[in-house]
């Protein structure tokens, strides 16, 4: 597999504030990466610094290769769709698909003009008069239209109502399809992607708290609800994430697989077994609690 | 497609800020002279200081220009590099055409004879000496200078923010404070009026030379300015 993008202990500080620490993972070519975590964890910030449109305070990133500062091998096979970004205040909505149009080189013009159908856009009108939700459409119409070879959405949603969310899902995973591309999608509706990503990295305070193929981590965890007794019984010697409890009624999450002779013994009990969503994985490693015990899911 | 260009198409968007506004303003300014010169029924000579509008709208497009289009064009992945060479194509192709427009403007109301109402709006005394190729590149070299003086002033707060503009800011006020202080202590004021009276014409060219100092400063700053 040809690496996209390597970093290698990558640090950003701000004065005496250390927002990236020592962050390291690869990102590999035609897959669909989730990049997750909490507001502030860092997310963006290294998004940023993959773009170059931040300078590491240390560390080694390599983006197809090379240094992607001022080089434009690398920066014209990027589109980074950010909830930020700022538009020029005489802009319309053309004026930025047509600039579009000419910086990247693979733009395709006629499936952007479909996206705009699709998301219902006025292409005549100023961006500074869009709600919140169309310009989110037009980040999301640059960012599958451009076709780069790495595709980075951060928090492209916002604003959206469910229908276009969900029509932003399906145009990606259709013209993904047809046109492989190394996705990097940082969003917090989690459940909403998590069938798309094939690898997920969590990043909490800074850190890489996960790095892994999401098929393995649908495995990782499970739920176990039935009769308080048993399931303290089951949960015995196990890595706990999660306890709740209501009347005599108790649920535990718990991190590792469990075997086929385990579970035919817990439903004997009435205990009953459901995976831990994606959400709620992530949900329990970030909440403050459980921080520092993450190695050993790997 | 070269992304130098891209930057450009992206100035060419914003018409009003790089063409419209200035030269509405120039010609506004030019209809109420020439009204006035109607009134006057063209006895009295009207030197018209309105030309300098276009000097000064100039300096304003580029400070406004940057804050507006350089994360944009960071956020579609322009390097710095194209995004400043790109800026400063503009600055010089405007700088050019109006130029040109001034010069064209300026022969009229030679042939006119001041526009048959002894008005003097797009030459000012001195100029009458300089041939039309000689105006033509006074024009240019003082648009091309308050271009690039806007740029690196826009360029200081890119890259350092407001404590960049604060320390450049007060920097300028200190040291103009204490010249003019010392001009006046010294009682040089006089002098230095009588040295510009015979030497404006080396300050026109010294802008050239001024302005490419401006414009290495702002590609420095441009270099390490983040979005």
């Amino acid at each position: 597999m040809n690496r996209i993008v390597e970093v290698n202990r990558l640090n950003k500080t701000y004065g005496s504030d250390t927002v990236i620490k020592d962050v390291s993972f690869a990102i590999e070519e035609n897959k669909i990466y989730g990049l997750l975590g909490r507001n502030g964890a860092g997310k963006t910030t290294i998004m940023h610094m993959i773009t170059a449109q931040l300078f590491p305070s240390g560390g080694e990133l390599k983006v197809f290769g090379e240094n992607p500062y001022e080089n434009n091998r690398v920066l014209s096979r990027i589109s980074f769709i950010k909830e930020s970004q700022k538009y020029p205040d005489i802009f319309r909505i053309a004026d930025v698909l047509d600039i579009a149009a000419s910086l990247y080189p693979n733009w395709d013009q006629s499936f952007a003009e479909q996206l705009i159908e699709d998301f219902r856009l006025p292409v005549k009108r100023r961006m500074k008069k869009l709600s919140r939700g169309m310009l989110s459409s037009v980040g999301i119409i640059v960012g599958l239209a451009s076709r780069a070879p790495l595709t980075i959405f951060d928090e492209p949603y916002l604003g959206l109502d469910a229908v276009a969310r969900n029509l932003f899902y399906e145009r990606l995973i259709e013209d993904y399809a047809e046109h492989p591309r190394t996705v990097i999608l940082s969003t917090h509706l989690i459940d909403e992607v998590s069938n798309m990503l094939e690898h997920v990295i969590v990043i909490d305070n800074g850190r890489i708290l996960l790095d892994e193929e999401a098929d393995g981590l649908r495995g990782k965890a499970f739920t176990a609800v039935g009769p308080a007794a048993a399931v303290s019984a089951f949960a015995a010697g196990k890595q706990l994430i999660h306890r709740e409890s209501i009347g005599g009624l108790a649920s535990v999450s718990v991190l590792g697989d469990v075997s086929g002779a385990e579970r035919r013994q817990a439903e004997a009990q009435g205990i009953e077994l459901v995976p831990v969503s994606l959400q709620q994985l992530i949900v329990h490693l970030t909440n403050g609690k459980t921080n520092g015990k993450v190695a050993e899911l790997g | 497609m070269n992304r130098m260009t891209g930057v450009m198409k992206i100035h060419w968007k914003d018409k009003w800020n790089w063409i419209y506004i200035p030269w509405i303003i120039l010609l506004f300014s030019f209809a109420v002279n020439v009204f006035i010169g109607v009134l006057t029924g063209g006895e009295e000579q009207i030197n018209s200081g309105g030309l300098s509008s276009i000097f000064i709208y100039i300096f304003v497009c580029s400070l406004i220009v940057q804050g507006q289009t350089f994360s944009f064009a960071l956020g579609l992945n322009v390097r710095r590099t194209d995004y400043f060479a790109g800026t400063s194509m503009m600055g010089l192709l405007v700088s050019a055409a109006s130029a040109i427009v001034l010069s064209f403007f300026s022969l009229l109301e030679k042939w006119s004879d001041g526009w048959g109402v002894n008005l003097h709006f797009f030459t000012i005394p001195f100029m009458n000496s300089i041939s039309p190729i000689g105006r033509l590149g006074i024009y240019f070299v003082v648009l091309v200078h308050m271009f690039f003086m806007g740029l690196v002033i826009s360029s200081i707060y890119r890259r350092f923010r407001r404590t960049g503009l604060f320390v450049f800011f007060t920097t300028l006020f200190v040291l103009s404070s204490v010249a003019s202080f010392s001009l006046t202590y010294y009682g040089l004021w006089l002098d230095v009026f009588g040295w510009i009276a015979n030497h404006y014409m080396e300050m026109f060219v010294w802008m050239a030379p001024i302005a490419v100092v401006y414009a290495l400063l702002s590609y420095a700053m441009i270099r390490r300015a983040t979005v």
